[in-house]
């Protein structure tokens, strides 16, 4: 059988480019690991792509998680949906989407739903946007950054990777211009150790990073997540589930939780 | 230093129908942790490691503290 989520990449775009798969499912499609049973896509930021996205899911008797609802109200201050359901052998399938990736710029997003024909290629990230992704707080990412480096060109892979015998292999030839202080280190000829603990400061500071980003969204959807587990939304029909989620979120979720009330915006 | 183990390595070998049948196998293994797996893997909500409670009605907190 199929992977399914490779399967649901198509479906999506089947009427045009509306979805990029993305995290653990682009990891297998790179044929680096397979360590996720779960699909993330980054869905285009737009109410017909929702709506599409939405349809989709609905076909396969999927029903929310705690969630943002699937909408641009939501999705566009960064928050994520979540869904689930079981393929005909009864095996649990899980679909997250978001619009705005961590760590991935804007002008990048927009080129990702321009990059292939989706009749031509399943429509996956590119591997520089899906390492950034993966800088997470998880410990366990760094490794497949590392194995997802070799896949780019020389230079890129020194500013990327999380190898440190890549970094001194590499740092000689194509370091020159590099700010990265692990690049810095070799070329500054300091001993192994040194540029492994320079390596091991930087992915500590990524990992820190990306817990406090996340810690502000905890923050402020825990009144939201506790109504609609209250009000058992994931057992609902998915049509039915997201007009409630979206009066829920409209009382109890901020739409973009770095804004604050009166309008004083954080950076993220 | 490769990070990843040989057999994760060796997908690169495979053709596109192995792939998918050592997706499938992995998939189906995969399903015995699930009971065990955190809530969200990826996404603004990782940080929910277990997800908070309903709130309870001011009755029913009474009365569970009357039983306890």
């Amino acid at each position: 059988m199929r992977n399914l989520y490779f399967e649901l990449t198509e479906e999506l775009n089947a009427e045009g480019v509306i979805a990029v798969l993305a995290s653990g499912q682009a990891v297998v499609y790179y044929r680096i690991s397979m360590m996720s049973k779960d699909g993330d896509w980054i869905l285009r930021e737009t109410p017909e792509a929702c709506r599409k996205a939405l349809a989709v899911l609905e076909q396969y008797g999927a029903r929310y998680r705690p969630s943002a609802p699937l909408d641009v109200r939501w999705l566009a201050g960064g928050w994520s949906s979540h869904f689930e359901f079981a393929d005909p052998e009864g095996r649990r399938i899980r679909c997250d989407f978001v619009t705005r990736p961590p760590r991935v710029a804007p002008e990048e997003l927009s080129g990702l739903f321009a990059s292939a024909a989706p009749e031509e290629a399943l429509m996956v990230i590119g591997v520089e946007p899906l390492i950034r992704m993966k800088q997470t707080q998880r410990a366990k990412d760094y490794p497949v950054i590392g194995e997802l480096a070799r896949l780019l060109p020389p230079e890129r892979e020194l500013e990327l990777t999380t190898d440190p015998d890549r970094i001194l292999n590499l740092a000689s030839d194509y370091g020159k211009q590099s700010r990265r202080a692990p690049v810095r280190a070799v070329l500054a000829g300091s001993s192994r150790e040194s540029v492994v603990v320079e390596l091991a400061r930087e992915l500590d500071q990524l990992q820190r990073q990306d817990r406090a980003r996340l810690e502000v969204y905890k923050t402020a959807a825990a009144p939201y997540v506790r109504e609609f587990q209250a009000a058992n939304l994931g057992a609902l029909e998915l049509s039915e589930a997201h007009g409630r989620a979206c009066e829920l979120a409209e009382r109890l979720l901020p739409r973009n939780p770095w804004i604050s009330e009166d309008g004083d915006g954080a950076a993220q | 230093m490769e990070l990843l183990s040989e057999d994760d390595l060796n997908l690169k070998d495979m053709t596109p129908e192995e792939l998918d049948r050592a997706w499938d196998l992995w998939f189906d293994l995969a399903q015995t942790t699930n009971d065990f797996d955190p809530p969200y893997t990826h996404g603004v909500f990782v940080l929910f490691d277990r997800l908070p409670q309903p709130a309870q009605e001011p009755d029913e907190r009474a009365g569970h503290e009357e039983s306890s």
